[in-house]
Parts: C-alpha cells; structure tokens; sequence
C-alpha cells in the first residue's frame, strides 16, 4: 500500500518533470512545422509530419563534418583533461612539500578567473603560434578544464591510502605502473564525473570556438547552429530541427553508456 | 633465504633539529629467523621497518642483505615481500590479481602466476574466493591475501608491519598461529613488527625491544623475560607488567618503607656496589602468591597484606594490593576464595627477583 504522504510528493515529481521536458516538447513539435506554422501557434502539434526540416538542417549544416568537428574536439579535450589532470592531482597529492601546496592553489584560485577577462591575450597569443585550429582549442579546453578536474581527483586521491602505493611499489610496479594499474582505476568514479562536467561544457561551448575556429569546415555545432539566425530572419524551423538532429547522438550515447556511468559513479566507495 | 645487517641505522626527519626516529640501531639477522620489534607507538618500530623495505630512506648507518648494501637498492631490487597493517589490498581487483600482481610487475609468465598464485590459494584456503573482490571478503580473509600476496612472490624476506592489529581477538589468535605455521613451513627470513607483546613472546625466535627509536634489549622470548635489560623491558614484556619497588639496600637485605626483607645470599655480591643506595626491585606476578603446602622455602618472604581487588582469569586469580604504599599484582589459586578488603598472606618468591639501578634503571647483574 501506498503511503498517503507519498502521493503529493509523485505529483510534484511529475510537474516538475513536465517542466523540464518542455522545451524538448517545443523543440521536436515544433522541428516538424513549417516557419509560419511556428508562429501562429508554438504549442499544438503540427498539422503534417514532414521531414523536410530536417534534410534541409542536415544539409545546411553540414551535418556529418559539423557533428565529426565537434565529437573530435570533446573527445580529445577529455581525453587529455583526464589524463593530465588525474596524473597531475596524482602527483600533488602525494608530494608533501610546499611547492606542491602552492602548485595545487594556483590550480584551484585559477578557477576564480573569468574566461571573458583572458580571452582576448589567450587568442592573440595563440594567434601569433599560428594555433587558431583545433588543435589550438584542444590545448585551451586542457588549460581551461584542468582546474576544476584537479581539485576533483585531489580530493578522491587524498582518501586512497598511501600504502597502497607502498605496496605496489614493493610488488615491482615504477610510479607509471602504480598509477595506471592501481590508482586510476580506483578513480572511476571522479572520472566519470569529470567526463559529465566536461562533456557538457565542451559539448555546448559557443564562445571559444566562436574565437578559435571559426573557419569553413572546422565549425562545431552550436557555432553552425548560428547560421540558421540572421541578421533580420530568424529559421526557427530549421534551426530546432537542427538542435535536435545535434542532441540525438548525445542521448543515444548517454543510452549506451548509461549503465558504465551509474556504475561508475556508485563504485565510488574506495575502501 | 637470507641475512640482514642493520649498522647503525638512524633516521632523521627534520634537518633543523636532528631528532632522531631511531637512533643507532644495530641488528643481525640470521637466515630463516623470526624476528619481532616490539615497542609502544612511535617507538620507531615501524620506521625501521621502512627502512629495510626502502620506503623510507637511511639517514645515517648501513643497510645490508647477504652482505650486498642496500641503502641506494629501491624496494623492488630488494627482494622482500611486505605484509600492511590495514593489508593494503588493491580494491578494483579480484583476490587472483591481486595475489598475482607483483608477479605481473616481474613479468613472470602466465602458466607460472596462475600455478603459483593456486598453490598459494590452496595453503590459506582462499581457492573458493579466488574471483571475488576484497570488498566481499572478511577482515580474516583479507589478512589472508594480503599474506597471500607476500608468499606468491617468494621472495627472500617478509616483513609485516603490524598486519594483525585490525583484527578481533579471537581471529588474532588464529592468525597467529597461522603465521607461526607458514614460516615453519616456508622459512622465509620475517621481520614482524607489533605493539602487542604476547605477539611477539609468541611468535618470534628473537625480540627487538625498542622505546624512543633506541634499541633497549635483543634476545629470545625468555631471555627478555627472565631478565630484561632494564626497568622499561621489564614492565613492557609480560602480562601482567612486572611490579616494581623502591627500597634502599642494606647488607643483605632491602629496606622497602617500614619493612626490611632479607634477600637470597645469592644477591648480596650483585648489590654490593649499592649499600645504603635506593634500587628497584623487580618482581613478576606470578612470583607473588598465596602459601601453599609446604612448598615455602628459606629464600621467600611472607608478608600479610590487604586485597584491594581480586580478579578471577578463570586458572588463577589477580590479587591487586599494595606494600608500604606500593602497588603490586600476585597470582593465587582460583580455588581460594578471596574477596577486596580480606586479608591474605602472600609469599614473595625473592630468588626470582631483579634489581634495577634507580639512576640507569639498568639491570644489576
């Protein structure tokens, strides 16, 4: 039997779920109707279901090599964030001189900088490199990223006891091995969050890119999505038909990896 | 298997004020031997310990194995295998890998892990837990593995650092003589270090007694016993602790507040340096009991004394009084009913007796 005191709370939920799932409501509905159809009624469901939207959207946007820039971009900028980051919050951790002390607050107090005060030098800098590619934006989402990833897997790293190190290294393992086979496994957890935060960010960054490459062929998707909004017209339709071209393989993949990240994270009890 | 030499071994953590965490420790170590530092904590046991692993670096002295130095060797190129106090199992993998580990690390080939690690699994009985992780084991299991770990390495010496102390008693026990029985039977050189000093009676062929990072006595479990160094291994070896009292001696006998007790002829030529000198005498519990029939001798001292508490062990009883104001514990029968504030005859065993310099607190020989 139910508790009667549960019923409000399961009503709440599912408002609260209608509210977050709204815009996704507005976003398909609408992908599927004509740019006069959008404005005369947002709300109701469109008169014909036609697809047309969307291979105009795929077209424009050049879909494949657009969606291919962007799943580069992330993939690599996590890649190395992680890597970086976990070896770097590794090695700090298990330092315990004061350098390292100091080291680990310039990481920290350089999360407190806002991206739009160093954003002009940083360009100009990498402009002079000849490094306004993606490449260039890989290292940036590295600098950028590492702060926070630190501070993350510091804290996870501060809880892993010492003397499993000490036992692995008298098992034969170097600093590279103990790591690889001993700590940065112990670290799942951290790195699936890392991964999330980062994906999230990186996934959907407009600003950096928009500075770094913003050249024919190199744009990521919330940098072509600004196509679909001129200066005077607006392509509503085409453009959410494009956003939700661009979140299908985002939550296709959240799917697969659906059970890898919950296990992940609930693994996170490091004894 | 193999010999270690520690030659005035020191270390020191702080530069600025040269504290020493041990300080000129000197140990042989023969093949196959047992060998216990005990002491209480931060008596640098463990540090030393450290330091034969190469977790810690030598500050000051020389380090050998089978006469090779071993100061600059890293752990690995030591040969040694290391038990942890909280065992130190790696989490994410099963007991099989973690057992097989080190072995990996030495590129041992497959068909040698798998048949090592199952040999070793068949010695502990953990062939049933090969493919469960350390998560799902007990605390005995664990303590297991983790001793598991050590022996599929095979290597030349063992060294545990309190690896029994997070287990209840009764398991302690067990574990205990289960270490007891794999060294029998494997025979690897072992240094095992514990605060617990019924481990170390038990358990080693020597004791290193250590407080201060100073070493206060080396020899078997009796010789510390029967005659400890000085006043600290007296109290620290044995349960209960040896009871200590201050008298002053005085031709023969000892003046202990009002009463004066003659000693046995035997040590009037060992104190004669220390006529009308204040000593202390050390005597063990179980050297303080009730009379029994006829089996007082010339050399005992009776003394009629007032029983604060009376603890009952199950065999014998723990009779906590004191002498002139001076605290002891005797042992009696269990057959004797006795309750607090009762009045008992006790007889003090004197030939069994130690006498310490009040100023050194060395043993008087």
């Amino acid at each position: 039997m139910k508790k009667a005191y549960l019923i409000p709370i399961e009503i709440l939920g599912i408002l609260l779920a209608l509210i977050w799932l709204s815009p996704f409501y507005l976003m398909i509905v609408n992908s599927f109707k004509t740019k006069k159809e959008i404005f005369s009624d947002t709300l109701k469901p469109p008169s014909t279901f036609s697809f047309d939207n969307y291979i105009q959207a795929f077209k424009e946007l050049d879909f494949l090599r657009t969606f291919g820039n962007s799943l580069l971009i992330t993939i690599c900028s996590l890649v190395v964030i992680i890597v970086f980051s976990a070896m770097a919050a590794y090695a700090l951790s298990r330092m315990k001189s004061k350098v390292a002390t100091v080291i680990f607050f310039i990481f920290v107090a350089a999360m407190l900088i806002p991206f739009q005060s160093v954003m002009i030098p940083l360009v100009t800098i990498f402009g002079k490199f000849e490094m306004l590619n993606r490449f260039g934006i890989i290292i940036m989402y590295l600098g950028f990223g590492t702060s926070l990833s630190i501070f993350l897997y510091h804290g996870a790293l501060n809880s892993i006891p010492k003397s499993l190190d000490e036992a692995a290294t008298i098992d034969g393992a170097n600093r590279f091995q103990i790591f690889w086979h001993i700590i940065f496994p112990m670290l799942k957890p951290i790195t699936v969050t890392v991964a999330i935060l980062n994906t999230i960010w990186i996934w959907n960054d407009y600003l950096l890119p928009s500075l770094v490459i913003n050249q024919q062929g190199m744009e990521t998707i919330p940098l072509k999505m600004f196509f679909f909004f001129g200066e005077y017209t607006k392509q509503w339709h085409l453009a959410l038909a494009g956003l939700t071209l661009a979140i299908i393989p985002v939550i296709v993949g959240y799917f697969i990896a659906q059970r890898e990240i919950i296990k992940g994270v609930s693994e996170g009890a490091v004894k | 298997m193999a010999t270690l030499k520690l030659k005035g071994i020191s270390k020191i953590y702080d530069n600025k004020t040269k504290l020493k965490a041990v300080s000129d420790f000197n140990l042989d170590v023969e093949d196959e031997e047992f060998i216990v530092f005990v002491g209480p904590s931060g008596c640098g046991k463990s540090t030393t310990l450290r330091m034969i692993a190469g977790l810690e670096e030598i500050s000051e002295g020389e380090f050998l194995i089978d006469g090779k130095r071993m100061n600059e060797v890293p752990p690995k190129d030591r040969d040694i295998a290391m038990v942890f106090q909280n065992y130190a199992l790696y989490p994410h993998l099963t007991v099989f890998d973690n057992m097989a580990f080190g072995l990996k690390m030495r590129k041992v080939p497959k068909k040698e892990i798998e048949k090592r690690v199952k040999e070793v699994a068949a010695i502990l009985d953990l062939e049933p837990y090969l493919n469960r992780k350390p998560k799902a084991l007990s605390g005995g299991q664990r303590q297991r593995v983790a001793l598991g770990r050590a022996i599929a390495r095979d290597a030349k010496i063992f060294l545990m650092d309190e690896p029994l102390s997070n287990l209840d008693s009764k398991l302690r026990v067990q574990m205990r003589t289960e270490i007891i029985k794999l060294h029998n039977r494997l025979k690897p050189t072992t240094i095992y270090v514990t605060h617990d000093q019924t481990e170390a009676m038990t358990m080693a062929t020597r004791i290193v007694i250590m407080k201060d990072g100073v070493i206060q006595q080396i020899g078997t479990p009796k010789e510390v016993y029967d005659a400890p160094a000085n006043v600290f291994v007296g109290g620290f070896i044995g349960s209960p602790a040896m009871n200590f009292f201050t008298g002053v001696y005085q031709s023969g006998s000892i003046q202990i507040g009002e009463k004066t007790i003659p000693l046995p002829t035997e040590f009037q030529s060992i104190l004669q340096n220390y006529n009308g000198e204040e000593v202390f005498m050390g005597i063990r519990s179980e050297h303080i009991s009730n009379e029994k029939n006829n089996s007082v001798s010339n050399d005992d001292y009776i003394v009629e004394t007032q029983i604060e508490v009376a603890e009952l062990t199950g065999a014998e009883q723990m009779i906590y009084a004191n002498l002139e104001g001076q605290n002891f514990v005797g042992k009696i029968d269990s057959a004797k009913t006795v309750h607090p504030g009762d009045y008992i005859n006790l007889v003090f065993q004197l030939k069994y007796a130690h006498f310490f310099d009040k100023k050194t607190e060395l043993r008087i020989n």
